[in-house]
């Protein structure tokens, strides 16, 4: 080794953001011996920290390879310290220390299988061939196998798991891919793959330990092959794996996990699959593309072609994978085994794989050995484990790409590790909404988004948000000194922070406007913008439920200031699962005659006497609460133009609106092609009113509606008119939005057109779900920020 | 009684009052005790411990199928010392009567008092008339408060629920609410049912009288029986598990409920308890409540849990309590304290 250059200058560096568990040490290091640098870098909490003295200009190439996307790079020189015990020739790699918790870290996120692994995978020659647990300094879990900060061998579950001296070898040499690789493991140390099977037909299932990988996958195939169900234990939980080709196999499936409608998803080999059928089966598009395959490996909804005559060797997709939707949702393996898998039914069998969370629906994922073993017969046929135990569950990411803007629907694995920088200074906790429930936590500047968790209806779910406070709260030593909840009294989420909360206040936060607040804080926001939160329903502050909530926010304040005219909703809950009631209640708020209404909606799902009697709880206002939710005009249209008389899960008449109505995009002969749902603006105290009388009036007396041709497309397109007047209206430049609604990918390429004529920018988040998944986060600020609602 | 309407001279204190309680309300539901119209019931002795209670009662309609606000006066007041384990013994009865009620009305409903507290074996012993200007009451109102004895040494109690205890139901729920309201909207519900107004305390005395080890009962009113049971578990501090197909809801009321948009489990009763008993004594105590036409479709619907959840513990000492709906599929819910007028929750 040639004499180092003198020391010139000694820099002390600090780096936040995406900077452990992306092997950026062991390259610092190899950086610093290139450029002939002296000095250490450790893990520091969730920073890394480095010390490091050389030349000037050898400083200034370091600084230069520092700087990545992901990372806040700070630097300082320092005077040279001759005591300082580091300071040894060379550059070394010191162990991670942790740091007083004044603030939430930011966790190494879990990644998906990367190129080079996959390759060394795949390879018979490599000592790695086969082996499951394979993973570098580029991927591998993290987050979901962290019991402490900071992220280091000895604080994940491979902590349990010495490595082998070959392990030891390749970790300690700076050549090597997998030096300085914290869960660096191989067949000889690392973790085991398991299948647990009853011994018999109906026997309960145990584990064999006696067989190899290569063994278990051959059963696995076998079992997929006869159209079985196979449960793999995956980065952060357990999948439930079927041949997607089988229609009665996929149907099966739907029974034991009691989800009969709800689209399921794919898991398939490789892009190269996805790209073969772009164009044909659906669409894709370059920022999809990037997604499939970025680390986080997220659930990526394509939007399906209907084009018929589909060769049916590139349709190898069951009818009953994702009927009746406009999407087809594709994820790429996330772990060898995945890939594992993928790739040998589709060698054997020619087919892609359906991929879903292994969990009864309404429940959480489910992710210890014991659980799934006692579920084997009744929700799958075999097991596919290891012996490593999982720290924080979360389910597969989903999200679509549209005209280059990220939606992200439900944000979990790869994802929910990360933080935000919030104005918030105290240790606040977030407890969400009850639908698509997730938490957050702010302490010293930083707040954390849980990941999803589900519906809080359902006892199992609730104390998963138990079990995951604890967790990530205990990575964090983070204690609240408050507590903030949706302010609907009727929240299961708020009603358990107040019984649980002992000596702490539990502040609440109207729905709407931390959905906003939400937005405030992930989107590039003006001073002075218009945010349009538009969903299914949430408490407001009147005691009615709101839902197509305009705000204006200016200086720092925010002001409820238009939302749709109200109306009623005839049977409460059961208005929000069953559309046809919206159709009447609208009709009724619209003062289009009874025999007129109940004539035309008569259907054979729905009867003339239930008409009559829900006409008659409309005009008793006998449990019809007010509503001005924009989800429930979707409904209401759905079924007039469409007869879907029941939500067969959440948003699914609106979704059968889209659909017609993209349909209707492409056939653009359609008789309603030019007219429009025109909404106008009413003054009423104080409030803008948007007055859909006249527009349903007409929807609703069309003589051609009976087929819904043309009218879907002029609903959507009337939405979004809707918000581009209220811009005019209010004079902003800038649409914020959030709420469910928004999830329409129709509804936002129509307002994308719409804001490029109008010179209005709209804006939504790609960090968190326009949907109550972001809710959390927004209910965090309105505890401690001045962003407060001025009405 | 020369008017065929209620007077505010009729609660004056002067002529027409007395007159009004001497012709009607004497001797209607007259006794000794009454009949001295005396300004307090000099009660005797008692051997058990006394219970005492009260209850005020407002319903639009007061006439609805299957009833009327008189026997539910006398019910209601009889269930709640017949849960507590007493056998009803006195009753004090006030009425508040909205000017111009017709007396043809009145009669019909001191008539149906007296067949009640008759039936109930308890004696009206003291009482009270008031009139108020029209639109001030809807109707009439009536307050009673009655005192029961109980002839066993510890009274019923939510203290007393076990873990493991079985929870039984005496009967199909929910019938009182929706006749109540379709009777009140006019909503044509296209079938014939009827209030479920009962007595309580013969099934609860028949169980005690026959060993039935029953460590806690409650008449399912207002909230229904998820009110019931969301009191109780947080009275008992348990954990209640409900199992949702067995709990007893007639094809009409589940129907109604359903067109409605109302939870059976929060529609009101009027004849209906849940009780709280060693699980070992369910079947005998199931056999002595289909005796009586009242506990006909007694069931059991679920169990104490061992303890109250442990793990809501997360940043404080406070356990919290609750109860479980578990479905036909084994998910189970956490029942939540709806609001007043069940406003949905779901988007």
């Amino acid at each position: 080794m040639p004499t180092p250059p003198m020391p010139t200058s000694l820099m002390h560096i600090t780096m936040r953001g995406e900077v452990q568990g992306i092997g950026l040490r062991p390259r610092i290091k190899r950086w610093a011996d290139a450029l002939g640098l002296q000095g250490w870098v450790r893990n520091q909490g969730d920073q890394v920290e480095l010390q490091v003295s050389g030349t000037a200009s050898a400083l200034q190439q370091l600084l230069a390879q520092l700087q990545g996307p992901q990372r806040v790079v700070q630097f300082a020189r320092v005077a040279p310290d001759q005591s300082d015990p580091f300071t040894q020739p060379g550059f070394s790699i010191l162990p991670g220390v942790s740091m007083p918790a004044d603030r939430l870290y930011q966790v190494p996120a879990d990644r998906g299988i990367c190129a080079a692994c996959l390759q060394e995978f795949h390879d018979i020659a490599s000592s790695r061939y086969h082996y499951p647990f394979i993973s570098c300094n580029d991927c591998g879990p993290r987050f979901s196998l962290l019991t402490r900060l900071p992220f280091a061998r000895a604080n994940t579950r491979y902590g349990q798991l010495p490595p082998c001296p070959q392990c030891q070898a390749e970790f300690a040499d700076p050549e090597n891919r997998r030096f300085h690789s914290e869960l660096i493991s191989c067949a000889g140390c690392g973790p085991r793959l398991l299948l647990g099977a009853p011994s018999a037909p109906g026997d309960v299932a145990v584990i064999d330990a006696a067989l190899a990988p290569d063994q278990i996958v051959v059963r696995a195939v076998t079992c997929l092959e006869q159209g079985g169900i196979v449960a793999v234990k995956s980065v952060s939980g357990m999948q439930l794996l079927v041949r997607a080709d089988a229609q009665s196999a996929v149907q099966r499936l739907r029974r034991l996990k009691q989800r009969p409608h709800k689209p399921l998803a794919l898991l398939v080999p490789s892009l190269q699959w996805v790209e073969q059928r772009a164009g044909v089966l659906f669409d894709l598009d370059s920022s999809a593309s990037r997604w499939l395959t970025a680390p986080q490996r997220p659930i990526v909804l394509l939007p399906k072609l209907h084009r018929p005559g589909i060769d049916p060797l590139i349709n190898d997709v069951a009818n009953a994978v994702a009927a009746d939707v406009p999407d087809l949702g594709v994820m790429l393996p996330a772990t060898a085994l995945q890939a594992w898998l993928a790739q040998a039914v589709m060698t054997q069998l020619g087919v892609p794989l359906v991929c879903t969370s292994a969990n009864i629906s309404d429940e959480p994922i489910l992710f210890r050995n014991e659980d799934l073993l006692s579920r084997v017969g009744d929700l799958c046929d075999l097991a596919l484990l290891h012996d490593l135990e999982i720290d924080i569950p979360q389910d597969d990411s989903v999200l679509f790409t549209h005209r280059g803007h990220t939606t992200l629907l439900r944000r979990a694995r790869g994802f929910a590790h990360a933080t935000f920088a919030v104005p918030v200074q105290e240790s606040v906790l977030a407890v969400g909404g009850d639908l698509k429930n997730t938490f957050a936590l702010a302490q010293g500047g930083t707040a954390i988004l849980g990941p999803h968790l589900g519906d809080m209806e359902s006892v199992a779910t609730l104390q998963r948000q138990e079990f995951l406070l604890q967790k990530i709260a205990g990575l964090h030593d983070f204690i609240p000194n408050r507590i903030v909840a949706d302010a609907h009294p009727g929240y299961v989420s708020r009603q358990r922070a107040q019984r649980s909360a002992g000596n702490l206040s539990v502040a609440t936060v109207q729905h709407h406007h931390a959905h906003l607040l939400a937005n405030h804080l992930t989107c590039d926001l003006p001073e002075r913008y218009l945010a349009l939160v538009w969903d299914g329903s949430g408490y407001g502050t009147d005691a009615t439920l709101w839902g197509s909530e305009c705000f204006l926010v200016e200086a720092g304040k925010v002001r409820r200031v238009a939302a749709l005219a109200p109306f009623g909703l005839p049977g409460g809950v059961q208005a929000l699962r069953q559309p046809w009631r919206m159709a009447l209640a609208l009709s009724f708020a619209a003062n289009i005659p009874a025999v007129e209404v109940i004539q035309r909606l008569t259907s054979t799902t729905v009867s003339a006497a239930q008409l009559n009697a829900v006409w008659q709880m409309l005009e008793n206002n006998l449990n019809c609460p007010q509503s001005c939710a924009m989800g429930r005009l979707f409904d209401a249209a759905s079924y007039r133009l469409l007869g879907v008389a029941d939500n067969l899960y959440e948003g699914y008449a609106a979704l059968q609106l889209q659909t017609r109505a993209q349909q209707e995009t492409i056939a653009s002969a359609s008789p309603g092609h030019d007219s429009i749902f025109a909404i106008h603006n009413l003054e009423s105290d104080g409030l803008l009113r948007g007055d859909w009388h006249a527009a349903w009036r007409d929807l609703f007396l069309q003589e051609s509606v009976a087929s819904g041709e043309g009218y879907a497309l002029a609903f959507h397109r009337g939405i979004a008119q809707w918000a581009c007047q209220l811009a005019r209206h209010f004079g902003v430049r800038h649409l914020s939005l959030s709420g469910g609604c928004f999830q329409n990918r129709l509804l936002q390429s129509l307002l994308l057109d719409l804001a490029q004529a109008e010179r209005l920018e709209v804006i939504w988040p790609d960090a968190i779900p326009l949907n109550d998944g972001g809710l959390a986060l927004g209910q965090l600020l309105a505890a401690d920020y001045s962003l407060r609602n001025s009405t | 009684m020369k008017e065929s309407r209620i007077l505010l001279t009729h609660g004056s204190g002067g002529e027409a009052t007395r007159d009004l309680v001497q012709q009607l309300m004497v001797p209607g539901y007259g006794n000794d005790t009454l009949r001295q119209l005396t300004d307090g019931a000099v009660l005797p002795r008692l051997n058990g411990t006394p219970v005492f209670t009260t209850d005020s009662y407002v319903i639009t309609p007061p006439f609805f199928p299957g009833g009327d606000i008189g026997a539910l006066s006398v019910m209601g007041t009889c269930n709640d010392l017949a849960v507590m384990g007493a056998v009803p013994r006195w009753l004090s009865l006030a009425f508040i009567l909205e000017e111009s009620l017709p007396l043809e009305r009145l009669e019909k409903i001191v008539q149906s008092i007296q067949r009640t507290a008759q039936e109930a074996g308890i004696e009206i012993v003291t009482g009270d008339t008031k009139v108020v200007e029209r639109g001030k009451a809807d109707q009439l109102f009536i307050n009673t408060a009655g005192i029961g004895e109980l002839l066993q040494p510890l009274a019923l109690s939510p203290q007393r629920i076990q873990p493991g205890d079985a929870m039984v139901v005496s009967n199909d729920i929910g019938r009182h609410g929706i006749a109540v309201l379709a009777s009140r909207e006019g909503i044509n519900l296209d079938v014939d049912l009827q209030s479920d107004m009962a007595l309580l305390h013969p099934l609860i005395q028949a169980l005690l009288h026959n060993g039935i080890d029953l460590h806690c009962a409650r008449d399912l009113t207002r909230g229904g029986l998820g009110g019931a049971l969301l009191e109780l578990a947080e009275q008992g501090g348990r954990d209640l598990r409900v199992v949702e197909t067995a709990v007893p809801v007639s094809d009409t009321v589940q129907a109604a409920c359903e067109l409605l948009g109302f939870d059976p489990l929060f529609v009101a009763n009027e004849g209906c308890c849940v009780l709280f008993l060693p699980q070992s004594q369910v079947a005998e105590a199931l056999a002595i409540l289909r005796e009586f036409s009242a506990g006909r479709w007694a069931t059991q619907i679920g169990e104490v849990l061992a303890k109250a959840d442990q793990t809501a513990t997360t940043f404080s000492s406070t356990t919290v309590s609750g109860v479980r709906l578990q479905n036909a599929y084994g998910v189970e819910r956490q029942l939540g304290w709806h609001t007043v007028d069940q406003l949905p929750r779901i988007c």
